[in-house]
């Protein structure tokens, strides 16, 4: 997902969950600050770079592909971007090596997004911005590992986006090409995607790389045949996962308000969301490549004030001033708080599966099950 | 999964086959082509292929000859390999119906299914390149395999556009 | 990095510049040593692909791709053992294109690194104008016997050199608990 969803629309289903406009505001920043808060920016702000939640293209072209590598690489996707939906999948006849990339495959309503929601209980707006990232890109990411992996990520020329209307149903190939400048043809349905390359660990093949900005895109309905699918395909919806990724988020943050007693998987607050539902799925439907002022102006209505644009920078100067035992104060701070814990915690549960491909780890808290 | 769906799954992985199968043939004849110009330049005497009486009268017609042979059958192979493998990858890919292309298809089988044995028989007499040998072989049963296998899943792929179009009908 | 990855950069450049000095020392016979080390890159490549078909790619959506590609690239690395005569032209050849591209690349990488005021930018850009370079002076120096010796040798000491000092820098160790 992007700005237009991680900013804008979470904030307004904060609101909806209750919070006020300022606290909307902190986890919207904070959600869309996932998807910049890379080792690159926190240098400049003299921050801990293990709290890295993004790699910018420049970090990934540098980074090494060997297993360390490799792991570092994991941690950050799939903790914040692709977070698995089941760690412990079956499929018959494959290797362990093939497994692992396997059970990296990201989903929406997996254990690993109850874990996400319970872990940001009674912790810092910060820690909810994060959640909501992270449970968002769960509906958007479907069906893709944020790990290096050719066998796992990969596509073909068989992709085609879907048209259906009320009376008329149509598909039409999708052609990529491999241009970063050139905007996405949204009328001829040609979209930039990463280059093919046949190696496993090339970067080329993290994530949706290979599909392009198609899973960002809340209108875009297509059919693909994905590489690990024995030649099945997937059809995604992006509309209605956007939809439901909205209402989601709002029951989640009604559970981290106080208001609901648990946080059930494959739970929606459709009710709370229905009087606006005609608005959201118009937002959702419109055929644009950034949705930033449609979501922006349906939050302002929804407050009645008017919501900031998402800014970098706006609190770096706090962080960097404040006395080193204070740091963990601000708001930043706070953030890289909960950007460890939840890194910690994915990474945990990765290796409890007797998977490394995120590397190693020590668990040093347990979470209550679930009964 | 029904019927339909299921047969729909299977017209595809042909149809991905068919396209890999064509593209290993025209990877295949590519590598073989270029195998036989880095043997010419680094491995051996240009006149091992000319296969007639050498002396001093004949020796520069000799090499012309030799050399525009060597071209032009470089050529047909890999224009052979060529047309066979985008053939294959046109049915895979865009659904073409033309099916002239299986007869050599099936010609090329034969003819290096043929050559392997051949060159099974002279594994023996070769123990010292056993390592090399050994690999052109396996390409060369790949090669046959790939083949065959565009014959098998063309057919196929007919067979199971009709059961899907009756499907469709019903 | 971890102690582990420095230790072995470390070990391998040193062995890079030892025998990178003696390819330029004794340029005689480097042709062969090139094509040596080309086989059996090639080979190792060649194996590996094959165990990833079977472990890995066997399973994935036109895998077979990969299998075929596995093949060509063992056959080429067993192949390129038995060439006897290649004549030096070709090799410079080779060795010309090779630093050049990959010249062009890091050069390449080093706009985007600036761009994006990353601090190694010149780093990588003087990365990419050695080896191209490198590669003028092989079409440049193409007549001379001993340029395939002193080109090749050259490139390695400098990418053993590289190494070493990647090896030396500081990277941060990342700690999950």
């Amino acid at each position: 997902m992007q700005e237009d969803f991680h900013y804008y629309a979470t904030y307004c289903a904060a609101f909806l969950a209750g919070y006020s406009h300022e606290e909307s505001l902190d986890i919207a920043y904070s959600a869309q600050f996932v998807d910049l808060c890379s080792r690159t920016f926190l240098s400049t702000i003299g921050a801990p770079l293990d709290a890295a939640t993004t790699q910018l293209q420049l970090e990934l072209m540098d980074a090494r592909t060997d297993i360390i590598g490799l792991q570092d690489i994991t941690r950050i996707w799939a903790s914040f971007h692709f977070l698995p939906k089941d760690l412990y999948a079956i499929k018959q006849r494959r290797t362990r090596r093939y497994l692992n990339k396997y059970r990296l495959i990201c989903g929406p309503n997996g254990e690993l997004v109850r874990k996400t929601i319970e872990l940001a209980k009674d912790k810092h707006l910060q820690s909810v911005g994060i959640a909501m990232h992270v449970l968002a890109d769960t509906w958007a990411h479907s069906y893709f590992a944020g790990t290096p992996s050719l066998v796992i990520n990969n596509t073909d020329y068989d992709f085609y986006e879907i048209f259906e209307s009320e009376d008329d149903y149509s598909e039409r190939i999708i052609k990529f090409r491999h241009s970063a400048s050139a905007p996405d043809d949204l009328d001829n349905s040609i979209y930039t995607n990463s280059l093919s390359q046949s190696t496993e660990n090339s970067i080329m093949n993290l994530g949706h790389g290979r599909a392009g900005h198609l899973p960002d895109y809340s209108f875009a309905r297509y059919k693909y045949v994905p590489a690990w699918g024995e030649y099945k395909v997937i059809e995604k919806d992006n509309p209605s996962d956007y939809f439901k990724a909205f209402c989601q988020m709002v029951y989640a943050m009604r559970f981290l308000r106080g208001e609901a007693a648990e946080f059930v998987l494959d739970t929606y607050a459709f009710e709370e969301v229905q009087q606006h539902e005609d608005i959201i799925k118009e937002i959702i439907h419109k055929r644009q490549l950034n949705a930033s002022e449609d979501w922006k102006k349906f939050g302002e209505s929804l407050s009645g004030t008017e919501i900031d644009d998402f800014d970098l920078g706006r609190y770096s100067e706090e962080y960097k001033n404040a006395s080193q035992d204070m740091k963990d104060n601000t708001f930043l701070g706070k953030f890289i708080q909960g950007a460890i814990v939840h890194k910690g915690m994915v990474t945990n549960e990765i290796y409890k599966s007797k998977n490394i491909l995120a590397g190693f780890s020590k668990e040093i808290f347990t979470f209550k099950e679930q009964e | 999964m029904g019927f339909y769906m299921e047969t729909k799954q299977k017209l595809r992985k042909l149809k991905h086959t068919l396209y890999n199968d064509g593209l290993g043939v025209i990877m295949l004849g590519g590598w073989s082509v270029l195998k036989l110009v880095m043997s010419v330049i680094g491995g051996g005497n240009i006149f091992d292929y000319a296969n007639a009486e050498i002396d001093e009268d004949n020796l520069m017609l000799v090499k012309i000859f030799t050399y525009i042979f060597l071209v032009l059958g470089i050529i047909i192979i890999f224009f052979v390999h060529y047309y066979i493998g985008s053939r294959a990858m046109r049915v895979g890919k865009k659904d073409s119906k033309k099916r002239f292309f299986l007869i050599p298809t099936g010609f090329i089988c034969i003819i290096t299914l043929l050559s392997s044995m051949l060159s099974i028989a002279a594994l023996k007499d070769n123990i010292d390149d056993l390592d090399t040998l050994s690999i052109s072989l396996i390409l060369d049963i790949m090669l046959s395999f790939l083949l065959l296998d565009i014959i098998v899943s063309t057919i196929r792929v007919g067979r199971l556009q009709k059961q899907i179009i009756a499907k469709e009908g019903e | 990095m971890t102690k582990f990855q420095r230790i072995q950069s470390f070990i391998f450049g040193i062995i890079g510049i030892i025998f990178g000095f003696t390819l330029v020392a004794f340029p005689e016979g480097t042709s062969e040593v090139v094509l040596i080390i080309l086989s059996f890159v090639l080979t190792f490549s060649g194996i590996s692909t094959l165990v990833y078909y079977f472990s890995m790619a066997q399973f994935m959506v036109n895998g077979r791709y990969i299998l075929i590609k596995g093949l060509i690239i063992l056959d080429f690395g067993l192949f390129s053992g038995t060439l006897i005569n290649v004549p030096n032209i070709y090799i410079l050849l080779y060795l010309a294109i090779l630093h050049a591209f990959s010249g062009l690349v890091e050069v390449l990488r080093s706009m985007e690194s600036k761009k994006y005021s990353a601090k190694n930018w010149k780093l990588k850009l003087s990365h990419g104008i050695v080896d191209i370079i490198i590669a003028v002076c092989c079409i440049v120096f193409f007549k001379h016997e001993e340029t395939v010796g002193i080109v090749y040798g050259i490139g390695l000491m400098y990418s053993a050199f590289m190494r070493i000092i990647t090896a030396f820098r500081k990277t941060t160790s990342v700690y999950i608990q």
